[in-house]
């Protein structure tokens, strides 16, 4: 394998991992306050089709891309609103959300498929950074959105835990009835991360039809958003880790394909299947870690709906 | 009559399988689907029984206007009316393969009395079986498969024998008395598209995205290398195996990693378009397969290799409905309808503006010599390893280019088949 092509390979699985990062980082933050939108890949296909309405119309990616995160917001309200404010079973509704938003975006996007994209996000080379040798064709020509997508996971990591903001954050996740005490509301903030984290979803969704693959077609989200998902136990709620997560899997997707490409004799089923193998290993040691430890490493309250008292 | 009356019963059924068509969509709506599929599974049998009978079916859509004189103005009407429903893999307008197969369901129905639907997202499982008992229960009287679910459809149609006819495309399993399967010549097609990629390539990489290792992929590859390595000995194919048929995200990796690795010529054999997306984006040439993706892809599409079975899904509807349907039988391959490639049938599609004139004059003319009857795979031709597997002289014969050809061409690279 020569430089060029690892570089080049670097830079295809960079690119294409663009969408799952920024949901996993989404979903990361919901799920610090205690609440799991499994919904998350029915937030991307929200997003996504809407992403590429908003782009086909206005013949702009940035306001595609904004389109599909006040979408990906609104639908993941859908899902606060049931399971924060009413208090109920949160993968019930996700699931059932999944599908609703499988079959509503097949039907309202039937028009939309197999039509060409009248814009789509054009690749930013950095300058000078662009035209190093190796790195700059690796790293230096993506998108804007993939660079600021790699920038979030810091960010993130920052308001977590250097801000006194990301310490309530972390009170609402790992013990809401002592936030309460302290006077945060809870209901609010958890509505309010289940917002952002829709946004975040709902922007992923839109870079893949208006970044990665220029149409619409349904359920083009294909499961990424369960590998966003599963990303955060992954990473074990540590943002950077995410970023990790995220790259590990689009490196293992691609590396799918170079094997193939290359030769290498391996069947091609045997990387399809990898990066979930991947998960459960990871989730495994790390469960096996914990119990020598006696910790654990997510929110105490993921999951649990809060009550008074 | 009594079948007449069978026919608008079901007429009035398909409206019903007009809407579940659209859940199918869901896998998790099946169950009440299928609920909604038993009872009008039970309401059709109980309607039906009367007539049910081996012969009737024919006879009674044979001769509309002559002895019947007691029969009601509805059946000496000449036009027959016929439901046929369409099992699509993937979703709807999936920009290639099923919209190739949409306009030769649309086709079908512009024959008088032929109305037709589709079902899209059919799953190669058991549950297709559930889709098939489904759409006959709602009044389906012809199914027609695009998907490949082979036995999973003619299971059900074996069952079915007074109540339907089938079609499979390209199934070489052997056939119910009420089932026809058809095959087109795609290593041909393959070919040509090879030859075209052949002379236009410079890096003498070309590459292919395919959805899984099964053998109308490996006859489709070896067609391809060896049709650009007739005009160009140089030339290597790389495949990609994306594991799925409908797939944009992977189609797209998998392009992309393809010209990473210095493919210039691109091709399909997936269903969507995202190759010769990739092919715009990164400037390199491509070949379509199924649909013609020269307005999909105006700067990259050299031509594409076209389905096209509009004009033998007219004529079999016609036949249904003069009663002269006719099963390809269970000797399987060698009964199954050949479509004719040329005009009407498969054929080249558009070429892009940028190919020079003598690639095009080249790759028709070859196209010619095939519709013509010229066999191109002809010894020797040898395997990945460089060793002779058919000797110089030898013609390869159509039954092992469709379904026995299990080892790739010198020159190919792709994962172990």
């Amino acid at each position: 394998m020569d430089y060029q092509f690892l570089a080049l390979t670097i830079a295809t699985a960079i690119g294409i991992s663009t969408a799952i990062l920024v949901a996993a980082t989404g979903e990361l933050l919901v799920e610090k306050v205690g609440v799991y939108n499994i919904a998350l890949e029915g937030v991307m296909l929200v997003g996504a089709l809407t992403g590429f309405i908003a782009g086909q119309t206005t013949g702009s990616w940035v306001l595609g891309l904004i389109a599909g995160g006040v979408a990906g917001c609104a639908f993941a309200m859908v899902f606060g609103l049931i399971t924060v404010v009413l208090r109920t079973d949160m993968i019930v509704v996700g699931v059932a959300l999944i599908l609703v938003a499988l079959g509503t975006t097949q039907t309202i996007g039937s028009s939309y498929v197999a039509v060409e994209a009248v814009t789509k996000i054009p690749n930013a080379d950095i300058p000078v950074l662009s035209s190093l040798p190796f790195i700059g064709t690796a790293l230096f020509q993506q998108t804007w959105v993939t660079y600021i997508a790699m920038a979030l996971p810091f960010v993130v990591a920052f308001i977590l835990f250097r801000t006194r903001h990301g310490l309530n954050m972390r009170a609402i996740g790992e013990n809401p009835n002592a936030a309460d005490t302290a006077g945060l509301s809870i209901v609010g903030w958890r509505l309010f991360y289940v917002a952002v984290g829709g946004v975040l979803a709902g922007v992923g969704g839109a870079y893949i039809t208006l970044g990665i693959v220029d149409s619409w077609a349904g359920n083009v989200t294909a499961g990424q958003g369960w590998i966003a998902f599963a990303i955060v136990f992954f990473a074990g709620w540590q943002p950077l880790w995410i970023l990790v997560g995220a790259y590990f899997f689009g490196a293992l997707s691609v590396l799918g394909d170079v094997g193939q490409v290359m030769g290498w004799g391996v069947p091609s089923e045997a990387f399809t299947v990898l990066p979930y193998v991947g998960t459960v290993a990871v989730m495994m040691l790390r469960a096996w870690k914990q119990k020598s430890k006696g910790a654990v490493s997510w929110p105490a309250a993921l999951g649990l709906p809060f009550y008074r008292g | 009559m009594e079948e007449q009356h069978r026919i608008a019963a079901h007429a009035l059924d398909s409206r019903t399988l007009d809407m579940t068509g659209t859940h199918m969509r869901n896998r998790k709506i099946v169950p009440a689907v299928l609920l909604v599929g038993l009872v009008s599974l039970v309401a059709a049998c109980s309607s039906s029984t009367p007539a049910a009978t081996d012969s009737a079916a024919p006879a009674a859509t044979e001769a509309p206007a002559a002895t019947e004189a007691a029969a009601p103005a509805v059946s000496e009407a000449p036009v027959v009316p016929l439901n046929i429903t369409w099992l699509y893999t993937g979703p709807e307008n999936d920009g290639g393969y099923n919209v190739i197969n949409e306009v030769a369901m649309n086709a079908m129905g512009t024959v008088p009395g032929v109305k037709v639907n589709g079902i899209f997202e059919v799953p190669y499982s058991d549950e297709a079986s559930q889709i098939v008992r489904q759409a006959i229960a709602n009044g389906a009287q012809v199914i027609v498969d695009t998907t490949g679910i082979g036995t999973y459809l003619t299971d059900v149609c074996a069952e079915n024998l007074d109540k339907v006819y089938c079609y499979s495309g390209a199934d070489a399993g052997p056939q119910p008395a009420n089932s026809a399967s058809w095959w087109l010549p795609d290593w041909d097609l393959s070919y040509a598209a090879g030859v075209a990629a052949g002379l236009m390539t410079k890096s003498n990489i070309i590459g292919a995205v395919v959805p899984y290792e099964i053998p109308i992929a490996v006859q489709g590859i070896n067609g391809y290398a060896l049709g650009c390595q007739s005009v160009n000995p140089a030339c290597e194919v790389k495949v990609v195996y994306m594991n799925s048929y409908f797939d944009p995200t992977a189609a797209t990796k998998a392009s992309k990693t393809l010209v990473n690795a210095g493919a210039d010529v691109l091709r399909n054999l997936t269903d969507d378009a995202s190759f010769c997306k990739v092919a715009e984006e990164e400037g390199v040439y491509a070949v379509g397969e199924y649909n013609d993706f020269a307005s999909a892809c105006p700067n990259s599409i050299i031509t594409s290799t076209v389905w096209d079975f509009s004009d033998y899904m007219i004529e079999e509807a016609k036949e249904i409905q003069a009663g002269m349907f006719q099963s390809t039988g269970d000797s399987g391959f060698p009964e199954i309808t050949p479509l004719k490639i040329g005009l009407g049938g498969p054929r080249l599609g558009t070429f892009g503006a940028f190919v020079p004139a003598d690639v095009k004059a080249q790759v028709e003319g070859i196209f010619a010599e095939m519709v013509a009857g010229k066999n191109f795979f002809v010894g020797p031709i040898y395997d990945q390893k460089g060793k002779e597997k058919v000797k110089a002289g030898v013609e390869l014969e159509d039954k092992f280019l469709f379904h026995d050809w299990d080892w790739y061409v010198k020159g190919v690279t792709a994962s172990e088949g």
